[in-house]
This record gives structure tokens, C-alpha cells and sequence, in this order.
């Protein structure tokens, strides 16, 4: 047993193998706390996690955290918090969301910030953060499943703006609805197979969420110059 | 006409959004989009006006500017989009 902060909360996971323990090891937390979330995994969930995709098969430890992430965040609505398949980003301590489909490029993208913008940019989560709704804010956390980049610090900013990423010819960056945001991205918002999320307080969430944090479309070309554009129209450059 | 189980209306931004819960969202993953009037209808149906008159009714009270034929037409086409929430 294993018990980690992430997003504020202590979460408790009964783990079976020590691949979670080496995952969450800098999100480790004192044991006799008293958790928040408690997630144990059964053989048969790992069986099955495994049967879904035998392609990508890397080890019943890594199955295991696949399922242990699945269920937190099925269980992270009721403290105002849901994981989004995003890349997130931290510059000047406010942070900025990248959202697509798998191959559109997050990391891609995230990677150009990094080259336009150097030490300015943390990226707080490659792959799946926690976003926490905290007095008021929506804050991106850094959680210890982060994508196969392996990027992830252990901090927090507030979302300043949510970018839908698309391939383009041309660069453009420009606002977009709810909506439109809600039908691209409602998969992404907890991870497929559990199905044991609380949809309605979900869906009070993401309400929440497009009444204070923007959303933009953003029409990537493949290379720097789609970053750069996106960082000048946020005024990023300059301290 | 009758709102199936497990479809719930939920504002999102500036207008609402049909979505599944529970079993209902094993046979419909999506999501419908609903302005201000669809969401008005939605919630007549749900007080349990089930036919079209009694919605169309509904619509010429709420709305002074709407005509029959009007009301029809864009009943007509709520229903449409609303379609797979609805018994059969």
C-alpha cells in the first residue's frame, strides 16, 4: 500500500505491484494520514485492462496504473476535480492547456513552447493533470501519469486558457464555444472503461469551467511558428 | 411522447447540453446540443406534455412573436434532433 498527494488530496492506493510505487515516488506521502480516495485493483481488472489493448503491453504493473488512474479519477469529481487528456503548461505561474485527439500533436506543440520560450515554461502535465476548481480558480496539477514524454512537476498554476489543437495549413488562433469544445473533447474528460464517473456533477464542472476559463481553437502548422503565434497573442513574451 | 430514462439536460456556457447517465449511456455516448427554446420544450416534455399539440400550445404561450405554422416547423425540428432521448 502506497499513499500519494496529488491535487491537494491524499489518496490511498492499495497497489499489487511496484511499478505504481516508482511511478508516484515524488508524490509519495506519509501513510497514517487519513486519505481522501482509497483505490485497490483486482487481478481480473488488470486481466481485462490488458485484454483491451494486448498491443500495448508493458507489464501488469504498468496495467495496473493505467486502472489505479482510472478510478481516482472517477472518484476526483466529488472534491470539485476531473483528469482532462491535455498537455498543460506554466509560464509566469498561470497556466495554458493544449487539448486534441491523440496524434494531433500535444506534444509536439508543448515541446515548441518549450524551445520558444526556454526556462519560462514548466510543463505541469504531458499527458493527464488534474484540474481542481480552488477558491474560485481552476488549477492544473501535475499528477505522477504524465504520458510516455514524462513530463510532470509536482506544482500547480491557474488555467488561464484551454486551446483545442488542430493541424492546419495556416496558423490561427481564435475563441470558440462550449460547445463545440464539450463535442470534441467529452471522451477526454475521464478516462474511457470505467464509466463510474458522476456525469452530472462532471457536466456542473465543466460548466464551471468554460464560465471562467476561455476557449480558443488553435490551427497549428507543423513546426515552431504555430507556438510562436500562440505566445504572442497571450503577450507571453515579454516578462 | 416521453423522455427516455438516464438522458439529463445540463447547461453548458451560454446554452444546454443532453447527456446520457448510467445504462442510458451505453446505447448513446454523444451529446445534444440545446438552445434557450430547446431547452424549454425539453423541460415541457418532461412536466409531462406528450403530445405535439400540447407542446405547440406551450411554445405560442411563451413566445408572443411565434405563429402556428411557425411553431410547428421548429417543433418539428426539435424533436428531430432530440430523437434518440425519446420512447419510442
Amino acid at each position: 500500500m502506497i499513499q500519494i498527494e496529488a491535487a491537494g488530496l491524499v489518496i490511498r492506493i492499495e497497489n499489487r505491484y511496484d511499478y505504481v510505487k516508482n511511478l508516484c515516488r515524488e508524490y509519495l506521502t506519509d501513510e497514517n494520514r487519513t486519505p481522501d480516495i482509497t483505490v485497490a485493483v483486482t487481478e481480473e481488472e488488470i486481466r481485462k485492462e490488458i485484454e483491451k489493448a494486448p498491443e500495448c503491453f508493458f507489464g501488469d504493473g504498468y496495467a495496473e496504473g493505467v486502472v489505479v488512474y482510472e478510478k481516482i479519477s472517477n472518484a476526483l469529481p466529488k472534491y470539485d476535480a476531473f483528469v482532462m487528456h491535455s498537455s498543460v503548461v506554466a509560464v509566469n505561474g498561470e497556466a495554458y492547456c493544449f487539448a486534441a485527439e491523440s496524434g494531433t500533436g500535444k506534444s509536439t506543440h508543448t515541446r515548441y513552447w518549450k524551445e520558444v520560450l526556454g526556462d519560462k515554461v514548466t510543463v505541469i502535465n504531458g499527458d493527464k493533470p488534474i484540474y481542481r476548481f480552488q477558491n474560485d480558480q481552476l488549477l492544473a496539477y501535475g499528477t505522477p501519469w504524465c504520458g510516455k514524454e514524462n513530463w510532470q512537476t509536482k506544482t500547480s498554476a491557474p488555467l488561464k486558457a484551454l486551446c483545442l489543437l488542430e493541424r492546419g495549413e495556416e496558423n490561427a488562433i481564435y475563441p470558440v464555444d462550449a460547445f463545440e469544445m464539450l463535442a470534441e473533447l467529452s471522451h477526454h474528460f475521464h478516462l474511457p472503461g470505467g464509466g463510474q464517473v458522476d456525469m452530472p456533477k462532471l457536466m456542473d464542472l465543466i460548466d464551471r469551467m468554460v464560465t471562467i476559463v476561455p476557449v480558443y481553437r488553435l490551427r497549428c502548422r507543423n513546426d515552431v511558428s504555430a507556438a510562436q503565434e500562440a505566445i504572442r497573442y497571450f503577450n507571453l513574451e515579454e516578462e | 411522447m416521453k423522455i427516455k430514462e438516464g438522458y439529463i439536460i445540463k447547461k453548458l456556457g451560454a446554452g444546454y447540453v443532453v447527456v446520457t447517465v448510467g445504462q442510458a449511456s451505453k446505447d448513446f455516448n454523444g451529446m445534444i446540443r440545446l438552445n434557450t427554446p430547446g431547452a424549454f420544450l425539453w423541460q415541457c416534455i418532461q412536466d409531462g406534455m406528450d403530445t405535439r399539440e400540447k407542446l405547440t400550445e406551450a411554445m405560442l404561450k411563451r413566445y408572443d412573436d411565434l405563429n402556428e405554422a411557425t411553431a410547428a416547423e421548429d417543433l418539428n425540428e426539435f424533436l428531430d434532433s432530440i430523437k434518440v432521448a425519446l420512447e419510442d
